[in-house]
């Protein structure tokens, strides 16, 4: 970031070329796919915007999902939908029958989809706490900076959060 | 405790991603973000870049806000970037045209400028002598020459040039340069006394060409607007030229309803300004008659020293005999008569006035009478109709004292005078 704050231009497609996925699936499993688009872009551009302002004093990824985490927030609050249904009217697929489902490549992908399912249905505290620290691969401190509360409360989120899962994951398996 | 000690073991495989969940949710996929939306970001990433080190002026934020007024739209982005470019191309390169074009203006306005021959003609024109200082210069050149001339004592006070005084000693007082270079000769003769024969009246009238040739060649570089100058005093020359004739005992010819055409005048301009310099316009031939220096019998005669004695007399005696009739000394004198010679074109019968001197003074008299008939004193006129009566021209003196009557009809008449009336009652 450095880098490019001085003028290099690939110095930040590289940066973006390492963190693009993971900050698109951070957003993605946070709201709509076309509102999730704009708001990655967005993102982005605000770090673009504000690359004078950006200081090394933590990680870039901690300040990159800071942004995202604020520009989510931001996007909440327009468009009034609750943080804690970011799917909209989309309820989590039913959990089905374990002795149903054939042993193959769609059981797996069913698996995914249910998990994916899990977890947006996580209250917002804790599926950002999750969501931090998978696909960013951000540390208890990190996401308590990020979030702005502490390594415990992060802990005690990320505990109700792998609870949550795999109770939901049962019969799954 | 042990459900608690089981919370805390799968966070810890968790944190490490060694958990089934961390494992499966890393199997759900790998979704990434549109090619577009990477299109649309690391060109905003270039143009921001770009923006860095071409923008002057323009402050960081500024130039932010410009990248990303559209981004809200990835499809979009890139277009937006390159609008941006070519505003941020045509603002650099708009201040300098700018200069340029303004240059370029100057200059060429100012070479146009300089090569406008009209403009040149200006220059010349103020950059010459100014009118006065060769009226100046002509003035003491003639003065000089028309010191031995014979000159007719007229009265003072018409156009004399400045510096001169008239016959009383008075400083006579100015008239515009291009009037006062027509009359300036027939002005400083008339107030010079006469002084030299008929001999030196022949050389000074040759002197007079000589100076008026001089002259003529130093008004040919005057330019158009001291043309028009005189043409705009000239468009009196009627008036002028009705005085000058009436004085003289012509009869007085019905003045043209309007001024002079420009034409005209130029050329009246022109004839002056010829060698001949004597030029007189003949009103009894038109306008068009002008004296050139190829026709001078025509239009300007120049007397033969005895013929010039001869005339010299008679204006003399002339003078004398109209100082009477005349109401006061001031009164205008023609300012075309130039010389004798001029003074005698313009007289009514010049055949007439060489025959005699005696011839000269009669065909005068009369004439300076007409020309004072409303202010003549009726005891002189009483006196002339009794030398007419004694002369035994009777008719005339009827006629005269008819005239009187209209003219005096309270005065008393003399009973010797009175007879000479029809009966009439009176």
């Amino acid at each position: 970031m450095i880098a490019y704050c001085n003028g290099d231009a690939d110095a930040f497609a590289e940066l973006y070329d390492r963190h693009r996925g993971a900050l698109y699936r951070f957003i993605r499993r946070q709201c709509a796919g076309a509102v999730a688009d704009e708001l990655f872009q967005d993102v982005w551009t605000r770090l673009i915007v504000a690359r004078r302002q950006y200081q090394p004093s933590a990680k870039f990824s901690t300040y990159l999902y800071q942004v995202a985490r604020n520009r989510l927030i931001d996007h909440y609050r327009s468009s009034g939908r609750s943080p804690e249904d970011p799917r909209g009217d989309d309820p989590p697929d039913p959990p089905a029958a374990g002795g149903q489902q054939p042993e193959n490549m769609a059981q797996t992908r069913q698996q995914a989809s249910r998990l994916l399912s899990l977890i947006e249905a996580l209250p917002v505290e804790q599926r950002e706490a999750f969501l931090l620290h998978e696909e960013g691969g951000l540390t208890l401190v990190e996401i308590g900076e990020v979030t702005g509360v502490g390594r415990e409360t992060v802990k005690s989120r990320l505990r109700y959060a792998l609870a949550s899962l795999r109770r939901g994951m049962e019969g799954w398996q | 405790m042990s459900e608690h000690q089981h919370d805390d073991e799968e966070l810890e495989k968790f944190l490490s991603r060694e958990s089934t969940l961390s494992r499966r949710y890393r199997e759900s996929g790998e979704e990434q973000p549109p090619a577009q939306v990477d299109a649309a970001i690391l060109a905003a990433s270039r143009w921001a870049v770009g923006a860095d080190r071409t923008g002057a002026g323009r402050t960081g934020a500024d130039r932010d806000r410009g990248s990303t007024r559209h981004t809200g739209s990835h499809y979009g982005a890139s277009t937006h970037a390159r609008t941006s470019w070519r505003r941020s191309r045509v603002a650099r390169w708009s201040v300098p045209l700018a200069m340029a074009a303004v240059v370029v203006v100057a200059v060429t306005l100012t070479i146009m400028i300089e090569r406008d021959p009209e403009l040149d003609r200006i220059y010349q024109r103020y950059d010459s002598p100014a009118p006065y200082e060769g009226v100046a210069m002509r003035d003491s050149a003639t003065a000089e020459a028309d010191v031995a001339a014979p000159q007719t004592p007229t009265p003072a006070g018409k156009g004399v040039a400045p510096g001169l005084t008239d016959q009383a000693g008075k400083p006579a007082p100015a008239l515009p340069p291009a009037k006062k270079e027509g009359a300036e000769p027939v002005q400083l003769a008339r107030n010079q006394p006469t002084t030299t024969s008929p001999k030196a009246t022949e050389e000074t009238v040759h002197q007079l060409a000589q100076q008026d040739r001089l002259a003529a060649r130093k008004r040919s570089e005057i330019s158009d607007e001291r043309i028009t100058a005189d043409q705009s005093v000239r468009r009196d020359a009627p008036a002028i030229f009705a005085e000058e004739q009436m004085a003289e005992g012509v009869s007085p010819a019905p003045a043209p309803a309007e001024p002079f055409p420009e034409s005209i005048s130029v050329e009246i301009e022109a004839a002056e300004d010829s060698d001949v310099g004597i030029a007189v316009l003949d009103e009894t031939a038109g306008v068009d008659e002008m004296a050139s220096p190829d026709e001078p019998a025509s239009v300007d005669q120049i007397a033969s020293p005895d013929e010039m004695a001869s005339l010299d007399e008679a204006r003399e005696e002339s003078a004398f005999v109209g100082a009477s009739a005349l109401p006061e000394a001031e009164e205008p004198v023609p300012s075309s008569v130039t010389t004798p010679g001029r003074q005698q074109a313009l007289a009514p019968e010049p055949a007439t006035v060489l025959e005699s001197d005696r011839e000269l003074a009669e065909s005068a008299q009369p004439a300076e009478i007409g020309a004072a008939d409303s202010v003549r004193d009726p005891a002189q006129w009483i006196e002339e109709i009794e030398d007419l009566v004694a002369q035994g021209r009777r008719a005339e003196a009827i006629d005269s004292l008819e005239e009187f009557r209209l003219e005096y009809p309270d005065y008393e008449l003399p009973p010797d005078l009175l007879a000479l009336l029809p009966a009439s009652g009176d």
